[in-house]
């Protein structure tokens, strides 16, 4: 158990592209954070180079109170969870747990301790006998968090760990990974690129673009104050309408030669891009106030809720209500709240209002 | 093969099956490939059951007689050669020593040479391995020479090191192995870096128990290779305590050529004798040998 410490980590490959610019950030003790990002956004980098198995090209990287930057991984006091599980396939699920204590000379009865104490814990121990071709793949998964456990490190790392399992079972698993990390409350760093999961095991999650930290904070701060235009089109499932607009300087977005009333805190006049997550407006079929015209295209029917996929002022739109919202058989208005707006810069897409 | 036929056949089979003319050609041309293929053996062996003065008299011969257990024996226990140093259970432990060292050796050494090129960032790996490659084009007929010069000058002839070293070198076992290595799962590796093994652990603990299945497959090929060399062991074997089975059976033809009748009988037991062991290798093995070529278990 430790506090982790990445002081402008940055990777640079020989053929000079850089997969990581300088980033800095702490992880608390015990606290889960996951780096979330599309692929090749160098999550996959910055894990790989905490635990060694790639080489840093600057920067400080702390583990407790040691800088591990050209310490090996055996040394690191670390584990790992990997994609593919990388169990080894000609050993049995307790040779594969004990393997990593058995090269670190524990005693031979210490070693069996622990195994069994972490097989008891995940459920394994009718399994300890078996090959690793012989288990499904969740339990697996779980000889892979077992060969993580047993050794007690200060940091665990998981590399998109439950990318491999089908969709129920990623949620059975997800939740069996988080509640286990309560448990041992060991340090952990997450890698995925599923916001689901991201949002869901979270204390606090780093979104990465382009090998850089485009936010860090607790999963609601990032979905409810989104950063960038990237971090509120990544996060959220269906992403963030987001459409160009005008800001009049004055608490109103024109689009096109509507107006919608936002909360901007004294932002000049400019032009903007327009957010608004879909569950966020209401659909009425008469024209009150401020509601703008919604030509609806399409109805998605996901059973909990309905997705309307529609255009406002030739913008696409999605719409996501409840099964119970009555959809109006003529035509259709988006009521949109001031406080569901979020605006951004046009260029950099970086985020205007608070 | 034959259990999936069955399985297919027996529901569908119906009472009378149709004749198909088809059928019968097929099994024909088979039938008539393995008669071929296996005659000279057939004939080997039942030539043998002759006596020497039967087979001079009449060649080849199509039939059993009784003196086969008595050439097999003689083969096996009787001194001869030249120097009389020298009997078929001799010869075929000399075989099985080259047989064995041959395979063994071979896969030693590829082993290491595909894991150093794989594994580590060498600076001309990629050329090494293509240097390698290109041994293919340098069999040993080729470099007989100098290799036997190099030999010689070491003082290695007449013994078993000099029987098996120079011929370990094994471009074809480099590159299954190389292959095989490049298909096992970076993460694996990493693994196990994490869970402290070095390089030698890895290789022991975890590449070589992963390649059983290929170990297995290259050393039956290998095994019957180093079998039935013929011309390296001529040159640098002339002790005859030495001799394996394939070189001594045409010399202990030919030492009472002249005047007496060459022992035939007991030069064919040793040619049925030289055959055995390969053949149950690959018989018994033949599993392992399909299971290294195809499938690897990951």
């Amino acid at each position: 158990m430790a506090k982790v410490s990445l002081q402008d980590i940055r990777k640079v490959y020989p053929n000079g592209a850089e997969a990581v610019t300088p980033s800095s950030f702490d992880i608390d003790d015990g606290e889960l954070i996951v780096l979330v990002g599309p692929s090749g956004c160098g999550k996959s980098t910055l894990l790989r180079m905490v635990a060694g198995l790639e080489d840093i090209t600057e920067g400080t990287l702390r583990i407790g109170d040691r800088v591990v930057n050209d310490v090996d991984p055996a040394d690191r006091d670390i584990a790992m969870v990997f994609q593919n599980y990388a169990l080894y396939p000609h050993m049995s699920v307790y040779k594969n747990m004990a393997y990593g204590l058995k090269n670190r000379k524990l005693p031979k009865d210490e070693i069996d301790t622990k195994v069994r104490q972490a097989a008891e814990m995940l459920n394994l121990t009718e399994f300890l006998e078996r090959r690793p071709s012989q288990l499904s793949g969740g339990q697996r998964q779980r000889v892979a968090m077992g060969r993580a456990i047993v050794r007690e490190p200060a940091l665990f790392l998981f590399d998109e760990p439950l990318s491999n399992l089908d969709a129920k079972l990623r949620n059975q698993m997800r939740i069996e990974i988080r509640s286990l990390q309560r448990r041992v409350n060991v340090t952990s760093m997450y890698v995925t690129h599923d916001q689901v999961e991201a949002m869901t095991m979270a204390d606090r999650i780093i979104v990465l673009n382009h090998g850089r930290i485009e936010q860090i904070g607790t999963p609601s701060e990032i979905y409810n104050t989104p950063a960038s235009t990237f971090v509120a089109s990544f996060m959220g499932a269906p992403p963030m309408n987001l459409m160009p607009a005008t800001y009049d300087g004055a608490g109103y977005v024109r689009i096109g030669d509507k107006s919608v009333a936002v909360i901007a805190n004294g932002a000049p006049k400019s032009d903007v891009q327009f957010g608004v997550r879909p569950e966020n407006v209401s659909l009425t079929g008469v024209p009150k106030g401020a509601a703008l015209p919604f030509t609806l295209d399409l109805v998605e029917e996901l059973g909990a809720s309905r997705l309307l996929h529609g255009r406002i002022e030739g913008h696409s739109f999605v719409v996501n209500t409840a099964n119970t919202t009555r959809i109006p058989d003529g035509p259709t208005y988006l009521d949109i709240p001031a406080e569901a707006v979020h605006l951004f810069a046009p260029d950099t897409g970086q985020r205007l209002s608070a | 093969m034959a259990e999936i036929s069955q399985t297919i056949a027996t529901p569908a089979a119906p009472p009378r099956r149709r004749f198909r003319w088809g059928r019968v050609f097929d099994h024909a041309v088979l039938i008539l490939g393995s008669a071929f293929m296996l005659m000279p053996v057939l004939l080997a062996l039942t030539t043998m059951s002759f006596s020497d003065v039967q087979i001079e008299r009449q060649g080849i011969i199509f039939g059993l007689s009784d003196q086969m257990g008595a050439n097999f024996t003689k083969a096996m226990t009787e001194k001869s050669g030249f120097t009389e140093a020298i009997t078929g259970t001799r010869m075929l432990m000399n075989s099985f020593i080259l047989g064995i060292g041959f395979a063994l050796g071979k896969i030693v050494i590829s082993m290491m040479a595909a894991y150093a090129i794989v594994y580590f960032r060498l600076r001309f790996a990629t050329f090494a391995f293509w240097i390698i490659f290109t041994t293919l084009l340098l069999p040993l007929e080729v470099r007989i020479l100098p290799s036997y010069e190099v030999v010689q000058g070491m003082g290695l002839t007449n013994t078993y090191t000099g029987l098996i070293v120079p011929l370990i070198a094994s471009a074809t076992g480099t590159f299954f192995f190389r292959q095989f290595f490049r298909s096992v799962p970076e993460e694996m590796i990493e693994a196990a870096r994490i869970d402290g093994a070095g390089p030698v652990k890895f290789f022991i603990d975890i590449l070589v128990p992963l390649s059983r299945t290929m170990i297995a497959a290259i050393f039956i090929i290998m095994f019957v290779f180093g079998w039935n060399q013929y011309l390296w062991p001529t040159l640098i074997t002339t002790e005859e305590g030495l001799f394996t089975l394939v070189r001594g059976i045409k010399q202990i033809i030919q030492v009472f050529e002249g005047a007496t009748i060459p022992e035939y009988g007991k030069g064919l037991a040793l040619a049925v004798i030289a055959m055995i062991p390969p053949v149950a290798i690959v018989v018994f093995f033949q599993n392992w040998f399909v299971k290294g070529l195809v499938e690897s278990e990951k």
